[in-house]
């Protein structure tokens, strides 16, 4: 083995994948090449960091940091700070919008039958309903004729 | 909790089913993001993000993979996500700086992350191999991040990323090549103008 096959077999050996080569070989390698054997040793112990790594601890305080974070949000996201989104108050929010919907119809329905009023007051003929009723036009020019006999 | 109790209990908003996810997949989620990211409180921030939208997408979640397989999608492309943009960020920074030094200021340099390593050596060897790690394609370096430090099999793997078993054999052997690779030309070079016994010291 030389030092090319060697440093390109460092991985495999450290994984123990021996299809390309054997272990005597290699160590065979690493005991005649100094260069080729502390490269190797520095590969390893480099590689090692990865095994250090998954024994990293978290800070225990960033998930009591999260829940109340999530909680901020979900409070942010309510409408002045009412529980919009509890599924507990769901039908009581739905009562409340039909509540509305209804009280909505009644005023509308109201209005129109204001505008309705206005509309028939609007097309009645005041002269035929007068000469009809016989009543003297008390705002027109008959008043003064009216009252000067 | 199972799945799909956990699922159910955040799409209607139940306290103690967001206090189980935090609980359980918060930690995780961090260590996930730091393997990409290597700093830890990009990695908390990024964890946040991950839980945010688990929170709100539970609903889009329709249980063709784990729980775990679809919070670890979640995280990769999050943290994938964030060194995209923090690369572009640096480059126009670099830009700046370049610049600046031209009208006479002198920038700051970036501070190196630090780490509770006590052993300087280890210190070291940490940045020689996340600098390395970093330099890998995206999807090299996410097979291999999944594989060696989450110790995920071929099988999670390709769910997480959503390719062929055959496509995860090839980037994790293309990943380890190319590390060891740059992990060679680092330790060479310095070796060069190093003698023999200095080269423990690297
Ligand atoms: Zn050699």
């Amino acid at each position: 083995m030389n030092c090319e096959k060697f440093k390109n077999s460092i991985f495999a050996w450290s994984e123990n994948d021996f299809s390309s080569f054997t272990t005597e070989e290699f160590e065979a390698h690493a005991s005649e090449c100094v260069q080729c054997s502390l490269l190797k040793e520095e590969i390893v112990k480099t590689m090692a960091i990865i095994e250090q790594d998954k024994h990293m601890e978290t800070d225990p305080y960033a998930v009591p940091r999260i829940l109340q974070k999530i909680e901020n949000r979900q409070e942010a996201k309510n409408w002045w700070g009412f529980p919009v989104n509890k599924p507990a108050l769901r039908p009581v929010y739905l009562g409340i919008g039909i509540l509305v919907a209804i009280l909505l119809g009644v005023v509308m329905g109201f209005e129109e039958s204001g505008i309705n009023k206005a509309r028939i007051a609007n097309n009645i003929d005041i002269e035929s309903v007068r000469s009809e009723l016989n009543v003297p036009d008390i705002m027109g020019d008959d008043v003064t004729e009216f009252s000067n006999q | 909790m199972t799945d799909k109790e956990l699922i159910t209990g955040i799409i209607n908003r139940d306290n103690v089913a967001t206090q189980f996810l935090v609980v359980n997949y918060h930690p995780k989620v961090i260590k996930t993001a730091y393997y990409f990211v290597h700093d830890m409180n990009d990695a908390e921030d990024l964890a946040q993000d991950v839980c945010v939208e688990i929170l709100e997408s539970a609903r889009h979640f329709k249980g063709m993979s784990s729980l775990n397989t679809w919070i670890y999608r979640i995280t990769v492309n999050k943290s994938l996500n964030f060194i995209r943009k923090n690369k572009r960020k640096q480059l126009f920074s670099q830009i700046e700086n370049v610049f600046r030094k031209q009208d006479g200021y002198h920038a700051i340099e970036p501070q190196e992350p630090s780490f509770a390593d006590t052993n300087t050596d280890n210190a070291e060897r940490r940045k020689i191999l996340e600098r390395s790690i970093n330099t890998l394609p995206e999807n090299q370096r996410t097979a291999f991040v999944l594989n060696k430090y989450e110790d995920l099999s071929y099988k999670e793997i390709a769910e997480v990323m959503n390719v062929s078993l055959a496509s995860v054999e090839q980037l994790l052997h293309r990943a380890k090549m190319n590390l060891q690779k740059k992990l060679i030309v680092h330790y060479s070079e310095y070796s060069k103008n190093k003698p023999n016994h200095e080269l423990r010291k690297v």
